[in-house]
């Protein structure tokens, strides 16, 4: 018996910033114009105005391998100029919270760097008070993420080493991954396991390291890209007060669904 | 709750009218926040199936991100409609507010004190509507109130006319048990560096939980002499009216120089605890909320 497909209906639609001020993403334009293609067409601040991003290819995910869930999770990969962003997406009380991996490219000053953007579902009584207020696709945006180029030498690589070490799964009964290395020593690799014992597979993968911001080189996160046997995982991650999120969106050639696996994991550690 | 009187915040962030993200929702449907004379009202309108119900205005307390803010970025306020309180805890962040709802039944009736945690965008920049057409009556301040259910069909003229505090035939019903195994055991802070909690230690059963904390041994802790321990009752709460797993608590104490309120909830193994301090020491100090993140390291026996 064949995988039930993942029903993009919930993704589907148009979306809005929920922060009016955004550097980031002002508005999501997500379409499923053929049975098997989602596309997501993102508008961004620009110091001219919103701009149009080009069309690309998204990706959605269910929220467990099994059963029939519809989607809950998508991810697409998005360039503007040099700029490219790997762009994660999940959706929460239907807010969709987007995770951005960004890299502005070879000639910009600015460092690769995480950002988070939320969205709601476009309310046309939200426009006309906004518009009210003098906000309209018109406003000029200084410093945007997404199409700012700021020239300059490349930034110095990032010091991930504060992200390195292990981190343990604090859900003690989580079927998936169970405890997270972080190596620098070995290049910036990452290595995981499965087993309750916390028995490591052989394998490292390559990361790529984030910072927290455009212009702060603090390391917060990375992302990876990880094939095992039967299934294709985009791996990406993002630290928060000791926190170590790790996001897993999982597209499985066997029978099981494409599938999104979100864990918490913290460094165990003693108080004096 | 009362108002946060001693130094006022600055609430314009927080006013507006916020909807909730989930247009279906049979929790919150809206928040209208307003300042004024510098007192943050709320008037919170519950979602149900035949059209949101009005809860009322009420004063809230607010929070700033620290002890040195002006600026309120949270709020904590209560609703006691008689059969049941509800104590809202919030927070604006990227845009939304996110929400918290602990609900206690003081009606008797056959519903498990519950927990919700939702999220609004502000559609209007400018608070002050009219309530929702709909009231607070019956037993029912929203559709997650109803022991059915949220999927439940009720019409319209069956609402706010069905006593819940007692079944059909007259006698009391068995309230839903409320399994506090999630939620307790000894719990550490996630982060070594914390000015707040490091550890905390979580027992007893749904509305009589022992929470104990012991501060950070740090010159930025708030919480007390460095080191201190600190003891709060506290009231476990489901995912709905039907009881099973603790999904979070509540707890809240008076000291001599503060007021504490904790409102925490379980996502995947992680406890994620909101702090509400409020100073009357007159040390100056602005009302703040924080948040931490708890792992648990051992279950108690």
């Amino acid at each position: 018996m064949g995988k039930t497909p993942v029903d993009s209906a919930p993704l589907k639609g148009v979306w809005t910033a929920t922060d009016e001020a955004t550097t980031g993403l002002v508005r999501l334009d997500i379409r499923q114009p053929a049975n098997d293609t989602l596309t997501l067409t993102a508008y961004a601040a620009s110091a001219s105005g919103v701009m149009r991003l080009a069309e690309v290819g998204a990706h959605c995910y269910g929220p467990r391998p099994s059963g029939s869930g519809p989607a809950s999770a998508m991810t697409a990969a998005t360039r503007s100029g040099d700029l490219s962003a790997l762009l994660t997406f999940y959706l929460k009380g239907e807010i969709l919270v987007l995770d951005a991996f960004i890299d502005p490219g070879p000639r910009d000053a600015r460092v690769p760097h995480y950002a988070r953007e939320l969205f709601h579902r476009c309310d046309d009584e939200r426009r006309r008070d906004q518009q009210a207020r003098g906000l309209s696709d018109d406003r000029r945006t200084e410093g945007a993420r997404y199409t700012d180029v700021r020239p300059g030498s490349p930034p110095a690589p990032l010091d991930v080493s504060l992200l390195a070490g292990d981190w343990d799964n604090v859900n003690g009964t989580s079927p998936d991954v169970r405890r997270v290395t972080v190596s620098v020593a070995n290049g910036l690799c990452l290595q995981w396991s499965s087993d309750p014992s916390g028995a490591s597979a052989a394998r490292w993968s390559p990361i790529v390291p984030f910072a927290v911001a455009a212009d702060d080189p603090t390391p917060i996160g990375f992302a990876s890209r990880l094939i095992a046997a039967g299934s294709e995982a985009i791996v990406t991650s993002y630290c928060t007060r000791g926190i170590l999120v790790l996001d897993c969106h999982i597209r499985c050639e066997d029978e099981r669904r494409d599938h999104l696996v979100r864990e918490f994991f913290c460094r165990p550690w003693s108080p004096p | 709750m009362s108002g946060n009187r001693r130094r006022r915040l600055d609430a314009s962030s927080l006013a507006g009218f916020w909807v909730g993200a989930d247009r279906h929702t049979m929790s919150v449907e809206a928040i209208d926040v307003t300042q004024r004379d510098g007192v943050c009202v709320l008037r919170v309108a519950g979602g149900d199936i035949a059209g949101p119900r009005d809860w009322g205005e009420v004063e809230a307390s607010t929070h700033a991100a620290d002890v040195d803010g002006t600026v309120a970025i949270g709020a904590t306020a209560r609703y006691d409609f008689g059969f049941l309180d509800t104590t809202l805890t919030c927070f604006a962040k990227s845009g939304i507010v996110i929400l918290c709802t602990f609900n206690y039944w003081k009606d008797g009736s056959a519903r498990a004190d519950y927990f919700t945690r939702e999220f609004l965008y502000r559609r209007l920049r400018e608070g002050g509507r009219d309530g929702a057409a709909g009231n607070v009556s019956g037993g029912i301040s929203r559709g997650l109130d109803r022991p059915a259910g949220p999927t439940a069909v009720v019409s319209a003229t069956d609402r706010g006319t069905v006593p819940l505090s007692r079944s059909a035939a007259g006698e009391k019903r068995t309230v839903p048990v409320i399994d506090t195994a999630s939620i307790t055991g000894r719990f550490r802070s996630c982060d070594r560096e914390t000015p707040g909690f490091l550890e905390l230690t979580v027992a007893g059963e749904a509305r009589h939980l022992e929470i104990t904390l012991r501060a950070a041994s740090r010159p930025a802790s708030h919480f007390g002499q460095r080191g201190d321990v600190l003891a709060i009752r506290g009231t476990a709460f489901g995912e709905s009216v039907h009881g099973g797993p603790a999904a979070g608590f509540l707890a809240e104490s008076q000291s001599s120089f503060q007021r504490l309120v904790l409102a925490a909830y379980l996502n995947k193994g992680l406890l994620a605890i909101d702090t509400f301090a409020t100073f009357s020491d007159g040390s100056g100090r602005s009302a703040y909320r924080s948040r931490d993140h708890f792992y648990r390291v051992a279950v108690l026996g």
